[in-house]
């Protein structure tokens, strides 16, 4: 039986050579006699091979009609090393598919967390009736950032089965909180007032009341300086 | 044919610093083809047009459609040098690339053809081809080296060569008629230098056979 190392496909002019074994840049013409050793009668074959299919002398390529050929082709691609490229070609697409799905995910992902985060999220303007902000989602956990403690304790009223947390505004000034001054906590420390009744989460819990520290979803953050 | 090449061959070094020469030629024209010089592919069309042309037309048995065929042969290398994986061995590319669109060609030609070799043989054949041949083989014999070929003699024995399966005729073409070395046919055809020796060997047994009233003498 023969062994074949590769399939030979006659209808791939262009298929590579030189992939597998050694290179043939080292293999010199073979004295080794294929099949038989030569006698007179296969001589004689041969040469009636020869003969019989010797190409007749006049045989020429249309030089003209190549170059032309040549010269209407594109340049070719001098840079390319096809040797270094071409094994990892494949691998290149690829992963090149899978990494731009994933990217195209992560986008996708961070666009609906940021329409999320800006939908819950409240500023001063979004407060104020004409601002043409984001209109303030309800039913949904509430980040409120720097607003002024009339504007956190409006929202709170108005929202009084939804839990909200109130991040005051950083000013220059210390901002009073509903319990006073709170000097004694150190610089930029979160708190949470023991007085400010800004936030409730039970319906008819009496959110909105001074001192409700019972309820355990009340939290009001101040920032003292 | 194969025998001179064994004769010739009795120096292999030398044989292989020319082939080594040679392949570091075609490397250089094939990185200067790449860097945009065109005009230097004319040195690899003058090199390699005669064995193209050859084994195209050994494989076709037509010059018209041999001349098709290495045209075309050399415009795909062209375009495909970039892809060449090692420019050393532009020449067994080129043949391989000549080969498989010669295969393609016969096969194509096979499918439009109405009047085979086969009918044209049988039209050829007679009762007193015998004594025709032994007297060619005769005379051949005796002025080994004259032409011994008549066109119902080329006939016969191109119809013995296109009986036979693709990859011994080609690997009997190109190594035992074209001399060229047993891996760069391995290389041409696709297959093992095992599967070359075998196919050389299993084609000359066939075509011993087929031919044996020629070769048995008059």
């Amino acid at each position: 039986m023969t062994r074949e190392n590769t399939q030979f496909d006659p209808f791939d002019p262009m298929a590579a050579i030189g992939r597998e074994e050694e290179s043939l840049a080292n293999s010199a013409p073979s004295v080794e006699p294929a099949g038989e050793p030569a006698d007179a009668s296969e001589e004689l074959l041969l040469r009636l091979i020869d003969q019989a299919t010797r190409p007749p002398a006049s045989l020429r390529l249309d030089r003209g009609r190549l170059r032309a050929a040549i010269a209407a082709e594109p340049i070719l691609q001098a840079s390319r090393p096809a040797q270094i490229l071409s094994p990892f070609r494949h691998v290149r697409l690829s992963r090149l598919i899978p990494l731009a799905a994933a990217a195209v995910l992560l986008l996708v992902a961070s666009l609906v967390m940021r329409h999320q985060f800006e939908t819950n999220s409240v500023t001063p303007s979004a407060l104020k009736p004409d601002s043409g902000s984001t209109p303030i989602a309800t039913g949904q956990p509430t980040l409120a950032v720097g607003l002024s403690p009339d504007d956190a304790a409006q929202l709170v009223e108005n929202r009084p089965t939804d839990l909200v947390v109130v991040v005051p505004r950083l000013t220059d000034q210390p901002q009073p909180t509903a319990a006073g001054e709170d000097q004694g906590s150190p610089p930029n420390t979160p708190v949470v007032t023991d007085t400010a009744p800004l936030t409730g989460t039970a319906a008819g819990d009496g959110a909105g009341q001074p001192g409700d520290m019972d309820n355990p979803d009340a939290v009001f953050l101040s920032y003292n300086r | 044919m194969r025998q001179n090449r064994d004769t010739a061959s009795d120096l292999p070094n030398l044989s292989e610093s020319t082939h080594e020469a040679s392949g570091a030629q075609d490397a250089e024209w094939v990185r200067q083809a790449l860097a945009g010089d065109r005009g230097v592919f004319d040195k690899l069309v003058d090199k390699y047009e005669k064995p193209a042309l050859a084994v195209a037309y050994r494989l076709l048995s037509n010059a018209h459609d041999a001349q098709e065929v290495a045209q075309d042969a050399m415009l795909r290398a062209f375009r495909g040098l970039g892809s060449l994986e090692n420019p050393r061995i532009f020449g067994p590319w080129l043949m391989r690339i000549v080969s498989n669109l010669a295969l393609n060609f016969r096969h194509g030609r096979a499918r439009r053809s109405m009047v085979s070799l086969d009918e044209q043989a049988d039209r050829s054949g007679g009762e007193g081809e015998g004594n025709v041949l032994g007297q060619l083989l005769a005379s051949a014999q005796q002025r080994p080296d004259q032409e011994l070929m008549t066109a119902e003699l080329a006939d016969r024995i191109r119809k013995a060569l296109d009986e036979l399966p693709d990859r011994q005729r080609m690997a009997l073409i190109l190594f035992s008629i074209e001399d060229r070395p047993q891996k760069e046919v391995a290389e041409i055809i696709g297959c093992s230098v095992e599967a070359v020796k075998w196919h050389v060997f299993t084609a000359r047994k066939k075509l011993k056979e087929k031919l044996a009233d020629l070769l048995a003498g008059p």
